[in-house]
C-alpha cells in the first residue's frame, strides 16, 4: 500500500519534469521550409513546385484563349465562370480571376524562392545550379506573360516578400514587366536550359521553348526585328511539322514529337495528374461517353462557334478534328446518335480515359507549327512577304490546302492571321491573336465586349487589400 | 355543526352516500384539482405549538398554514381526543400523523383535500393472533454511498414512520415481519422492501432533476442549489427507452440553449450540436466532450443504457475550468457505477422498425414529361424556331422518351425513391450487472446494437463492452477503474460527392419516373443512357454493388486513485488511455451500368491514440458557516494520429475487391501523421456563506503545441457569484415561493482547434508529370505566424432559479452576452506574396441570447403525476470584425459580413414573375439583350443596385443581398412526462421558429430545366399570358432565362419545424407476478421516435446542414433521410 501511494505520488513530478518539451511539437509529416534549399534535390523539387502550379492554372487556360474569343462558346449556365467569360460579364468576384491571379503569383513566388536561395549554392553541391535557375526564370517568365496578358499592370516581384512588403507590391507598367522581367529571364533562360530531354526528364523546359516564347514576346511587343532574329534560331534547332495534321491529337502516340516544343505535362491513372479537357470540352451524352471509352460525364463548356467552322476552307484536314459540326456523332453500329444540347464538338482532345477528368491530354503552350506561323508573321512585317509565304505554305501543305503565291504583304497579313486561327483553333491562342493584333473589340462587340475589355477585371480583393488606387488601381472600364 | 365541514358543501359522511356518487364526486374533485394546480399559496412546513386543544382547533390551524381543507363530520369530532403538540417547521404529514395518532381516525390527502375517516374497525374485529413486533435496523444511502439523514422509513398502512439519523441509520419496529417499509427521501425514488431480513442497507436512487441533485461539473461535482454557473443535466431516465444510437441524440429539444440538430438519418450518423450560438468562423464549433473526466471528441462508441448523467456546461464560468477548449461549451458524461448490495442484473434489449418520415412531393411521369416538354417549347420560342410540328421534329427536339409519356406509350410512373427506401429493422440488447459490497462495487455492461438504415445496405452494428469498477483499498484510498472496449461496423452510403452523379438519394430525387430503376429482366437500368439529359448512377446499383464500409474499434479508459490526506482534503490521480482504430474500404465495381468505368477500390486505416493524465486536490471545509471548496490541477494530454489511404483502378474485375488484386499498381495513396499536446494547471475555489451567498473563481493555463512559438500559453480566468435570497429572512414568509437564487458570472474560455501546426510554414508535396511518368516537388503551403493563438472567449451570465408551490413550477432563466475575439480567419493577404492568405487571429463574433426553462408538476397525486418541461431559447449573432479590411466572407449561398449573423443567405431577392409583357417592360431585366435575358413568364427579381450603386433596372451580381437567414428567431423543446401507477407515458418534442433553408437539392430539379425529375409545387407554373398559373411559378425552359437559376429567394424554404420526437410508453408489471417467475422486475415500453413533423419545408428533414462550415450553415442537398421508427422494448432485471 505504502508503495502505491508513493508512486502515485511520483507521477506528477515525472511528467512536470519533461512539460518543457512536452508542448514543443514539430511537423512530423511534413517539415519547416527553413529545413530545405540545401541539396541538389531540394533546388530540383522546388523547380518541380512550380511547374506544377501551371498544371493547375493550364486546366483553365482555354477559358482565356478560346472561350473569350469567337472561337468558342458557352451554353447559359448558373453561376459559371465560363459563362460569364464568354458573354463579358465577368466580374471582380469572381473565382476564376481570383484563382488565376493567385495561381500565377504562387508560381513566381516558387520560382523567385529557388532564385534567391540558389544564388548563394555551391555549385559542385547543387549540381543542376545553371538548369534550375534557366527552369525557373523560363517559368517566371510564362507566368509573366500570361498575366500581362490577361490582367494588364500587374505588380512586379522577384524576389521572396512579406506581408507586409505585399501591401506596397502595386501595379508596375505592363512595359516595365517586359523589360525588367520576362525578356531578360528568357534571355538568361534559353543560355541555361538544354537543347533537348531524354527520358525521365522529358517535359521541362528547353532552349527551344525559352527562344520561342520570347519570339512570342517580341511579336506581342510588335518588336518583329527581334521576333524574327528569335523565331529563325527556333527553325534551325531541329523542329519539324508532323507530316499528318490529326497525329498531333493523337493520344495513342508520344505527344514529344517533332512538333513540340514545350507542354503543360498530364497524364493518366496517375493519381490525379490528368487534364480535364477530355471531358470538359464533350457534350452530356451519354452514347458519346460510352463510344470513346470516357469515364465520368461531358461538361459541355468549350463549343467551337458556327464562325470558326465557317472559317475552314472546304477539303481542310484541320477541320473535322477541330470542329465537328455535325451535332451528332456515328456509334459503332453506323447509327448517327444526336446530341441533345450541343451542336458543335471539338476532337482535339479526345481519348480514352479510365477515371473522370484524369486524362492524358497535354496542354500545348508551344508547338513548331505556332513558330512558324509567328516566323511568317514576322518575315511579312518586316517586308520579307515571299519568305513569309514559304513558312506559311509549310503549314497550308500538311492541311491539304493550296499554296498561296504572289501576295502582298497586307493580303500576307491577313492569311497568316486567318492561318492561325484554323491552324491553332480550340489549343489557346485565338483570344490573344485577336488582342495581339487590335481586332477583338471588332470581332467581338456583338459578343458583350466593351473596348476596355482587353483585358480582364482584377480580382477585387487585390484592389481592396492594397486599397491605394494611385499604388493599385483596378482596370479602367471596370471601376 | 360549526365546524368547517357546515361551509362546505362537499360535506361526506362515510356511508350516507351511495358509493357510485363517492366515485363520481372523487372524479369532480380530482379535475377541479387538476385545473387549479396553482390556485393556492402556501407552504407546507407546519410550525404549531398546542396543548390538550381539540382536533378541530389543530384543523384550523393547519388549513391556515397550508391551505388544505379538511373534511369531516361531528359525529368524528366527538369521538376524538385532545391533542398535545410541538411543532416546528415539520412536514404536512409528519404534523397529522402525531395528530391522528392517537385518535380514532385516520385521514386520507387527496390533493388539497384532508379527508377523515373512523379507523377501519375489522382490523380491531377478532383475528389470529398478531405475530410479535420485530425491530428492523438498517442504513439509507445515496449514489456514492453518503448516508441520508433524514430520510423517512414507514411500515406501509400504518402511521408508524421514523426518520433515518445522521449516519443514514434507523431502527423501527414493525407490527409484523413481512410488513413492506417504505423508504422515501425528497429527491430520491422512494423504494419498498420487505422487512424480512433485520439488517438494511438500502441504497436510494436520484429521482427527476431537483434542487438537491448533484451536478457534475468540470473536475467535480456541485449541488444544484449550489450552483453559480448554468449547467443543464440530463439524466439516465431521459436516455433509456429513447432507442437511439448515440447518447448526444438525448440531448434533443431537452436542454435550453443547446440546439441538436438531426442532420443525417444515417445510423450512428453525429448531431449537429451548437451550444449557445456559433462563436468561431473557421475553427470549430462542436462542444468539448469529457466522458468519465476524459476530454475527447468522439463519443460514437458510448453504448446509452451505459450513461448515467450527462451535464451540459454553457456559461463561462462553468467551461472556463477546460480553458482553450472550452468555448463551444462542454459536455460531461458519466456512466453508470455499481452500488454496494446485492448484485443486480438486467436485460434490456429493444426491436423496432424504421421508415423514412416525410418524402418531398414530386412530379408523376405525366406531369414532369409536360413540364419537361413545355420547357423545351419555350426553348425554340426564345431562339424564334418553329414550334407547330412534333416536338421532336423541333430545331431543339424533344426527347422521344417524353414523348412517349405523353402519348401515353410508356405508362411507367415509379419513384425511384421508393426504390431505394426500405423499412429497416433496429434492435438491440444489453445486459448489465451491479453491485458490489462497500468496498468493491462493480457495473458490469455489453451491448450489441443492429440497425439497419432506411437506405438500401447502410447499417450499422456495435459491440460494446464496459467494466466500471470501484475499489476502496484502505479507509483513506479508494480506487477507480473504467474501461469500455467497443467495435462499431458501418456500412455507409458511398459518399456524397455534392453532385447528384454519385449520391443514391439525389439520384433516386432527380430520376424521372418513366424510367424504371430495374428493366423487365430484373437488370439494372443505365441511367446514363436512358435519360440523356442528364448523368445520374442508377441509385439501386449504387445502393446495392457499391461497397463502403468502415469498422471502428476503441478503447477508452481510465483509472483514477483518489487518497484521503486529511478528511477535507483528498489527492486524485487519474490515467486515461483513448485508442481508436478506424478501418474504411471501399469498391466500386466496374458495371455497364457505372459506364464501365473501370473497378475502384480504396483502403485506409488511421490510429489514433490519446492519453491524459490529470493530478487533482481537493478541498472541502465547513467553519460554521462559511464553507469552501477547492480545487487545484494538473493534467497533461497527448494525442497522436496516423492516418493512410491507397487507392487503385487498376481491378483486373469484379470478383475480388481489396487491393491485393492489382498487382501492387496502386494510384494513388498517402500517409500522414500528426501529433497535438495540452499541458494545463487550474485551480478553483467555491465560497459560500450561510448557503445564502456564493462565490465561485476559477484560473486555467494551458500550453499547448497547437499555439505559435510566441503565444504559447493562455490564461483562462472566471468569476461567478450567487444570491439564494429564498433564505433571506426577510423572505421566510413568502411561502409561495420554494428556493429563489440569483447568479451573475462572467469567464473566458477558448477554441483550441486551429489546426496543427499552422503557426509553422511548411511544405506541400505535390507531383507534375516528366517523361510521361509522375515526378514529385514541393512548394511552400503557407506563411508563417508565430504569433498564431488560440480564440478567445469572453461570455457574461446572468440568471435566476426560482422554485414555487413547493416545486410545483420551477423557473430559470438565463441571459447571456459572449464575445469572441482572435478568431482565427484565412486573412486575405496581397496575393504578390504567392499566398493569398494567411491564417491569422482576427476576427470578431458576439452572441446573445436568453433560455428559459420551465417545469412543473401539474398533477401529483399517490397514483398519477404529471410533469412538463418545456425550454425555449433564443440567440442572436454578429461579426464585430473580419479581416483587415472587413472583407465579407462569400461561400456559396452565404455571406458573413460585419454587422450581421455569420453565414446569412446571399442571393438575389425574388417578386413574383413577369406575369405580362406590359409587366416586363417595367423590368428589371436580367442581362438585358443577352441571348438569356427576362422574358415574359420568368422570374421577377429585386433591383436592389447596380454597379454605381443604385438600382439601375438590371438584374446582375449587383442585386445580391441578404435574402434569409439561417438562424431560428427561437428554438424549443418540451418533454410531458405522466405517469400513472405503473403507467408511464412521456412524450418529447422540439422546434425552431423562423430560419430559412436553402434547399440545393431543389436547385436541381427546381431550376425550370425539366431536366431532372421537380416538385409538384410547380406543376402550377406560367403557361401563356391568358394562362399564367398560380402567377408566382415561372415558365419551365430548357435554356433557362431571367436568371432563374441564380442564387436567389427562390430556393430558400421555410424551416420552421415542429417535430414529436418520441412518444414512449412503458408499463411495469406487477411485482408479485414476476417474482413468480423468478424476475425481480420486468417492463414493456413502446417507443415511437419522430411520429409527427409540421412544417413547411418542401424536402425530407428541415434539421439540415451539409457542411458543418459554420460559413455556410443552413444548407440542404440530398441528405440522409430521416427516419420515423416503432420500436418495443424490454426490461428484465433478475
Amino acid at each position: 500500500m505504502k508503495k502505491i501511494i508513493f508512486m502515485i505520488a511520483l507521477l506528477p513530478l515525472f511528467t512536470l519534469s519533461c512539460s518543457k518539451h512536452f508542448i514543443d511539437i514539430k511537423p512530423i509529416s511534413t517539415v519547416s521550409v527553413d529545413a530545405v534549399f540545401k541539396t541538389d534535390k531540394d533546388f530540383q523539387d522546388a523547380v518541380i513546385g512550380s511547374y506544377s502550379m501551371l498544371r493547375n492554372q493550364y486546366q483553365n487556360f482555354w477559358m482565356f484563349g478560346d472561350l473569350r474569343s469567337d472561337d468558342s462558346w458557352k451554353e447559359v449556365s448558373k453561376n459559371i465562370s465560363s459563362y460569364y467569360v464568354d458573354v463579358f460579364i465577368i466580374d471582380a468576384n469572381d473565382a476564376l480571376l481570383k484563382s488565376t491571379w493567385i495561381n500565377y503569383y504562387n508560381l513566381i513566388a516558387g520560382a523567385n524562392t529557388v532564385l534567391a536561395k540558389i544564388a548563394t549554392a555551391d555549385s559542385t553541391v547543387v549540381t543542376n545550379k545553371s538548369r534550375d535557375i534557366g527552369e525557373a526564370k523560363f517559368l517566371r517568365a510564362l507566368a509573366y506573360f500570361d498575366l500581362v496578358r490577361i490582367f494588364g499592370n500587374v505588380p512586379e516581384v522577384t524576389t521572396p516578400i512579406t506581408i507586409a512588403q505585399g501591401y506596397k507590391a502595386g501595379r508596375t507598367s505592363v512595359e516595365k514587366i517586359y523589360n525588367e522581367v520576362i525578356i531578360p529571364d528568357l534571355l538568361d533562360a534559353q543560355n541555361k536550359l538544354p537543347k533537348k530531354y531524354t527520358g525521365a526528364d522529358v517535359g521541362r523546359a528547353t532552349q527551344g521553348a525559352a527562344k520561342a516564347l520570347l519570339g512570342k514576346v517580341y511579336l506581342t511587343r510588335k518588336d518583329f526585328a527581334d521576333a524574327e532574329t528569335k523565331l529563325q534560331e527556333v527553325t534551325t534547332l531541329g523542329y519539324s511539322l508532323l507530316p499528318n495534321y490529326n497525329d498531333l491529337f493523337d493520344y495513342s502516340k508520344d505527344e514529344h514529337h517533332s512538333e513540340y516544343i514545350f507542354d503543360i505535362e498530364y497524364q493518366e491513372n496517375l493519381g490525379g495528374l490528368g487534364s480535364v479537357y477530355t471531358n470538359s470540352f464533350l457534350p452530356l451524352s451519354a452514347p458519346l461517353l460510352t463510344f470513346y471509352g470516357i469515364a465520368g460525364q461531358g461538361g459541355e463548356e468549350n463549343n467551337p462557334t458556327q464562325a470558326l467552322l465557317a472559317a475552314f476552307e472546304p477539303n481542310d484536314k484541320r477541320k473535322a478534328v477541330t470542329v465537328d459540326g455535325s451535332g451528332g456523332f456515328i456509334d459503332g453500329s453506323g447509327n448517327f446518335v444526336k446530341f441533345l444540347q450541343c451542336h458543335t464538338i471539338t476532337k482535339k482532345y479526345i481519348t480514352s480515359e479510365s477515371v473522370a477528368s484524369d486524362s492524358k491530354v497535354n496542354w500545348k503552350v508551344l508547338r513548331y507549327a505556332d513558330v512558324l506561323l509567328m516566323y511568317a508573321e514576322a518575315l511579312n512585317e518586316n517586308g520579307k512577304t515571299s519568305d513569309a509565304l514559304n513558312y506559311l505554305n509549310q503549314i497550308r501543305t500538311r492541311a491539304g490546302l493550296p499554296s498561296y503565291s504572289g501576295l502582298t504583304q497586307d493580303d500576307t497579313r491577313e492569311k497568316i492571321y486567318k492561318e492561325r486561327r484554323v491552324e491553332l483553333g480550340m489549343e489557346g491562342h485565338r483570344w490573344f491573336d485577336l488582342l495581339r493584333t487590335g481586332r477583338a473589340y471588332d470581332s467581338l462587340q456583338a459578343s458583350g465586349m466593351k473596348p476596355y475589355m482587353t483585358v480582364f477585371t482584377v480580382p477585387l480583393s487585390e484592389v481592396q487589400l492594397v486599397n491605394d488606387p494611385s499604388l493599385f488601381p483596378q482596370n479602367s472600364g471596370y471601376n | 355543526m360549526r365546524s368547517i365541514a357546515c361551509r362546505n358543501p362537499l360535506r361526506l359522511r362515510r356511508g350516507a352516500i351511495p358509493s357510485f356518487l363517492y366515485l363520481k364526486l372523487t372524479l369532480l374533485l380530482w379535475m377541479s384539482v387538476c385545473l387549479n394546480t396553482f390556485a393556492g399559496s402556501y407552504a407546507q412546513n407546519i410550525t404549531i405549538s398546542a396543548k390538550d386543544a381539540p382536533l378541530d382547533k389543530i384543523f384550523r390551524e393547519v388549513k391556515k398554514q397550508t391551505g388544505y381543507t379538511f373534511i369531516y363530520t361531528e359525529a368524528m369530532l366527538r369521538k376524538s381526543n385532545r391533542v398535545n403538540l410541538n411543532l416546528n417547521n415539520a412536514s404536512l404529514q409528519q404534523a397529522l400523523d402525531l395528530c391522528f395518532r392517537d385518535q380514532p381516525l385516520t385521514y386520507t390527502i387527496l390533493n388539497k383535500m384532508i379527508i377523515v375517516k373512523e379507523k377501519e374497525k375489522m382490523v380491531t374485529l377478532a383475528q389470529p393472533p398478531l405475530p410479535p413486533p420485530v425491530t428492523v435496523t438498517g442504513k439509507i444511502m445515496g449514489p456514492g454511498n453518503e448516508p441520508l439523514a433524514g430520510a423517512s422509513v414507514t411500515e406501509k398502512g400504518t402511521n408508524n414512520t421514523i426518520l433515518t439519523k445522521e449516519d443514514g441509520s434507523f431502527s423501527i419496529t414493525v407490527n409484523r415481519p413481512n410488513s413492506l417499509l417504505v423508504i422515501s427521501y425528497v429527491g430520491f425514488i422512494s423504494r419498498e422492501m420487505r422487512a424480512g431480513s433485520d439488517v438494511f442497507n438500502i441504497t436510494l436512487e436520484r429521482a427527476n432533476v431537483n434542487l438537491n441533485d448533484v451536478v457534475v461539473v468540470g473536475y467535480g461535482t456541485q449541488k444544484r442549489k449550489d450552483l453559480t454557473g448554468s449547467v443543464a443535466s440530463v439524466g439516465s431516465r431521459d436516455i433509456k427507452d429513447l432507442a437511439v444510437t448515440r447518447v448526444d441524440q438525448a440531448l434533443s429539444g431537452r436542454v435550453a440553449g443547446v440546439q441538436v440538430k438531426t442532420v443525417s438519418g444515417q445510423p450512428g450518423a453525429a448531431p449537429d450540436i451548437r451550444i449557445r450560438g456559433v462563436g468561431s468562423i473557421s475553427a470549430g464549433v462542436d462542444p468539448l466532450y469529457v466522458v468519465d473526466g476524459f476530454p475527447t471528441d468522439n463519443i460514437q462508441t458510448l453504448n446509452p443504457n451505459d450513461i448515467e448523467s450527462m451535464d451540459v456546461l454553457k456559461d463561462a464560468s462553468a467551461t472556463a475550468i477546460y480553458g482553450s477548449r472550452g468555448s463551444n461549451g462542454v459536455i460531461i458524461i458519466n456512466t453508470k457505477h455499481g452500488r454496494a448490495g446485492k448484485s443486480q442484473l438486467s436485460f434490456d434489449t429493444y426491436y423496432g422498425w424504421q421508415k423514412v418520415l416525410r418524402l418531398p412531393k414530386m412530379m408523376n411521369s405525366l406531369q414532369q414529361a409536360q413540364y419537361t416538354y413545355d420547357g423545351y417549347k419555350n426553348n425554340n420560342l426564345d431562339v424564334g424556331n418553329d414550334v407547330s410540328g412534333p416536338g421532336t421534329a423541333w430545331k431543339i427536339p424533344v426527347a422521344q422518351q417524353v414523348v412517349d409519356v405523353l402519348d401515353g406509350t410508356n405508362k411507367i410512373d415509379q419513384d425511384a425513391l421508393k426504390g431505394i427506401l426500405q423499412t429497416a429493422p433496429t434492435n438491440e440488447y444489453s445486459l448489465s450487472a451491479s453491485g458490489g459490497t462497500d468496498n468493491i462495487r462493480y457495473m458490469l455492461s455489453g451491448e450489441f446494437l443492429d440497425q439497419d438504415g432506411i437506405v438500401l445496405n447502410s447499417n450499422l452494428k456495435r459491440y460494446s463492452v464496459r467494466a466500471n469498477i470501484d475499489a476502496k483499498l484502505s479507509s483513506r484510498l479508494t480506487v477507480r477503474l473504467n474501461m469500455s472496449p467497443s467495435f462499431n461496423d458501418l456500412h455507409a452510403l458511398p459518399t456524397y460527392t455534392g453532385s447528384y452523379a454519385g449520391g443514391i438519394i439525389g439520384g433516386a430525387l432527380n430520376t424521372f419516373n418513366w424510367v424504371p430503376l430495374l428493366d423487365g429482366k430484373g437488370n439494372y437500368t443505365n441511367e446514363h443512357g436512358r435519360v440523356d439529359l442528364s448523368e445520374i448512377d442508377n441509385p439501386l446499383a449504387v445502393a446495392r454493388e457499391v461497397q463502403s464500409r468502415q469498422k471502428t474499434m476503441r478503447f477508452l479508459g481510465n483509472a483514477s486513485a483518489e487518497y484521503r490526506i486529511w478528511d477535507e482534503l483528498k489527492f486524485n490521480v487519474m490515467i486515461g488511455g483513448n485508442v481508436l482504430s478506424v478501418k474504411s474500404g471501399y469498391f466500386k465495381p466496374q458495371l455497364p451500368v457505372f459506364t464501365s468505368i473501370p473497378a475502384v477500390g480504396t483502403d485506409s486505416a488511421a490510429l489514433i491514440t490519446n492519453w491524459v493524465a490529470e493530478y487533482t486536490l481537493n478541498y472541502n471545509k465547513r467553519f460554521g458557516k462559511h464553507q469552501v471548496t477547492g480545487l487545484a490541477g494538473y493534467t497533461a494530454q497527448r494525442e497522436r494520429g496516423e492516418v493512410n489511404s491507397l487507392t487503385s483502378n487498376r481491378y483486373p474485375n469484379n470478383l475480388v475487391p481489396t487491393l491485393s488484386a492489382v498487382s501492387g499498381l496502386i494510384t494513388g495513396g498517402s500517409s500522414s501523421v500528426y501529433e497535438w499536446s495540452l499541458i494545463s494547471y487550474l485551480g478553483r475555489i467555491n465560497y459560500n456563506y450561510d448557503g445564502r451567498y456564493y462565490l465561485t473563481a476559477s484560473l486555467r493555463s494551458d500550453g499547448s503545441s497547437r499555439f505559435g512559438g510566441n503565444n504559447k500559453y493562455a490564461m483562462f480566468p472566471s468569476f461567478a457569484l450567487a444570491w439564494r435570497f429564498k433564505d433571506e429572512s426577510f423572505m421566510k414568509n413568502i411561502d409561495f415561493l420554494t428556493d429563489g437564487k440569483l447568479r451573475a458570472s462572467y469567464g473566458r474560455s477558448g477554441n483550441n482547434n486551429i489546426g496543427n501546426y499552422q503557426s509553422f510554414a511548411t511544405l506541400n508535396y505535390v507531383k507534375y508529370v516528366l517523361g510521361n511518368a509522375a515526378i514529385g516537388g514541393s512548394n511552400q503551403a503557407n506563411l508563417e505566424n508565430p504569433f498564431l493563438t488560440w480564440e478567445k472567449q469572453q461570455q457574461v451570465n446572468i440568471g435566476l432559479d426560482a422554485s414555487f408551490f413547493n416545486n410545483r413550477l420551477s423557473l430559470t432563466v438565463d441571459y447571456f452576452r459572449s464575445s469572441n475575439t482572435n478568431l482565427l480567419l484565412n486573412v486575405n493577404v496581397p496575393s504578390a506574396t504567392g499566398f493569398s492568405t494567411s491564417l491569422q487571429n482576427i476576427g470578431e463574433v458576439r452572441n446573445n441570447g436568453w433560455e428559459f426553462v420551465v417545469s412543473t408538476v401539474n398533477v401529483k397525486s399517490n397514483k398519477f403525476k404529471w410533469t412538463t418541461d418545456f425550454n425555449i431559447s433564443t440567440y442572436r449573432n454578429k461579426v464585430v470584425r473580419l479581416g483587415p479590411q472587413g472583407d465579407p466572407i462569400y461561400t456559396a449561398n452565404n455571406v458573413t459580413q460585419i454587422g450581421q449573423p455569420i453565414g446569412m443567405f446571399y442571393g438575389l431577392k425574388t417578386d413574383g414573375i413577369f406575369k405580362t409583357s406590359a409587366e416586363l417592360a417595367k423590368g428589371p431585366i436580367w442581362n438585358p439583350g443577352g441571348a438569356d435575358r427576362s422574358r415574359v413568364g420568368d422570374r421577377r427579381f429585386v433591383d436592389v443596385s447596380g454597379p454605381n450603386g443604385k438600382p439601375d433596372g438590371v438584374i446582375s451580381s449587383a442585386d445580391y443581398t441578404i435574402i434569409g437567414s439561417p438562424y431560428p428567431d427561437f428554438y424549443y423543446g418540451m418533454t410531458n412526462h405522466f405517469s400513472y401507477a405503473s403507467f408511464d407515458l412521456t412524450v418529447n418534442l422540439q422546434g425552431t421558429q423562423g430560419n430559412k433553408i436553402y434547399n440545393l437539392s431543389r436547385n436541381d430539379g427546381n431550376s425550370g430545366r425539366g431536366r431532372l425529375r421537380g416538385y409538384t409545387f410547380n406543376n402550377n407554373y406560367w403557361k401563356s399570358e391568358a394562362d399564367p398559373g398560380d402567377g408566382k411559378t415561372p415558365r419551365p425552359n430548357n435554356a433557362p432565362t431571367g436568371g432563374t437559376r441564380s442564387i436567389g429567394q427562390q430556393f430558400l424554404d421555410d424551416g420552421s419545424f415542429l417535430r414529436i420526437n418520441s412518444i414512449i410508453a412503458s408499463y411495469i408489471l406487477p411485482a408479485q407476478m414476476v417474482q413468480r417467475w423468478g424476475l425481480n422486475s420486468l417492463r414493456f415500453y413502446v417507443n415511437v421516435t419522430n411520429p409527427f413533423l409540421f412544417t413547411k419545408y418542401t424536402s425530407f428533414n428541415p434539421d439540415v446542414n451539409l457542411v458543418t462550415d459554420p460559413l455556410s450553415p443552413g444548407n440542404e442537398q440530398n441528405a440522409y433521410p430521416l427516419p420515423k421508427s416503432l420500436v418495443l422494448g424490454l426490461n428484465v432485471g433478475f
